[in-house]
């Protein structure tokens, strides 16, 4: 290795080199039903990465439930749409 | 970052901080495709659901087909204390499940221990944590989403992060089933995973509604809608 860190667990398994891309959690949004944005200069220190997990129940909505559009420039993250029902996370590996 | 501790791999990206969270692995399972079924309206295919307790808002998990069923992550809700996982799939084997949360106690007495400003518990070296073997995106437009596939590196173990997959569903008319026009019946397009030898192969799938049918033409035009496929592939060797 170079300069860092590494992690061996108790079986001497290596779980962590320099090489490895461990995900963070920079955040996580419950209650957001439309378009938002999240600044963040974490965003800078890796890849942004980011979920949207679907609230749900077996019924339609009407109007549509929307789905997001998450795009990632510089320090801050965009969603975009609206009648979201569902989880957002977001971090950088 | 004002005072505290960061660690950055050799690309230049930050491993672990005082200043975030690690998700790391708080529990691990096989879930049986059979159990908490709750569909027989959807010919092949049948619901499952996982449940999991004592999970925070900051969790989420990791699947790996144990078999070559193909598996679609529907949606998810919290019953009291436990998260529930809701899929569909077409088979009746297993998956193997890796849950990963925010670092919630100290475990044992020895190592390295981070806390946040906060003093909450934010990486210890005994931690498993996230580690990305890559992602698979796709954008998604309506009726058209292409296969992908995604290698598994020789010697590692990966799994899929759920949640983060294509899929919408809606009402499309069926013609007339009972001689009359204007019936429609739930069709549900879900983005699902199989393994497929060397590699994970994401694919849409069409799952129609057997029976039933609404007249409603109001009905008819709701619909809901996941996303763009955009999915994380986890290193989950020796975990």
């Amino acid at each position: 290795m170079s300069t860092g860190i590494m992690v061996w667990d108790e079986a001497g398994q290596l779980l962590i080199d320099t090489s490895t891309n461990v995900a963070t959690l920079l955040g996580v949004e419950t209650s957001r039903t439309s378009g938002f944005s999240i600044t963040n200069d974490y965003f800078y220190k890796g890849v942004p990465w980011f979920f949207y997990l679907p609230r749900g129940v077996y019924s339609f909505g009407a109007p549509a439930d929307g789905f997001p559009s998450v795009s990632f420039s510089g320090n801050m993250m965009t969603v975009t749409g609206s009648s979201f029902d569902g989880t957002f996370y977001y971090g950088i590996y | 970052m004002g005072v505290g501790l960061e660690c950055y791999n050799d690309a230049g990206h930050l491993q672990f901080s005082t200043q975030t969270i690690l998700p790391a692995l708080v529990a691990k399972g096989v879930h049986d495709a059979t159990l908490n079924s709750g569909s027989s309206n959807t010919p092949g295919w049948h619901s499952t659901r996982l449940d999991i307790g004592g999970l925070s808002e900051s969790a989420f998990i990791c699947i790996r087909p144990n078999d070559g069923a193909s598996y679609a992550f529907f949606y998810v809700e919290r019953v009291g204390g436990t998260v529930q996982y809701h899929f569909f799939t077409n088979g009746s084997g297993s998956f193997t499940w890796w849950a990963f949360d925010r670092i919630a106690s100290i475990t044992g007495n020895t190592g390295i221990i981070l806390f946040d400003g906060a003093g909450q518990v934010c990486w210890q070296i005994s931690a498993r944590p996230l580690r990305v073997s890559g992602v698979v995106q796709q954008a998604i437009s309506s009726g058209a989403i292409g296969d992908q596939g995604f290698g598994i590196p020789g010697g590692r173990d990966v799994a899929v992060a759920v949640g983060c997959m294509a899929g919408w569903e809606n009402y499309v008319q069926i013609g007339t089933p009972d001689g009359q026009p204007q019936r429609y019946s739930a069709r549900y397009r879900l983005d699902t995973i199989r393994s497929d030898g060397g590699q994970y192969v994401f694919a849409l799938q069409v799952v129609d509604q057997s029976s039933g049918f609404t007249t409603n033409p109001e009905q008819a035009s709701y619909s809901r809608l996941f996303g763009a496929r955009n999915v994380m592939i986890v290193d989950v060797t020796n975990y």
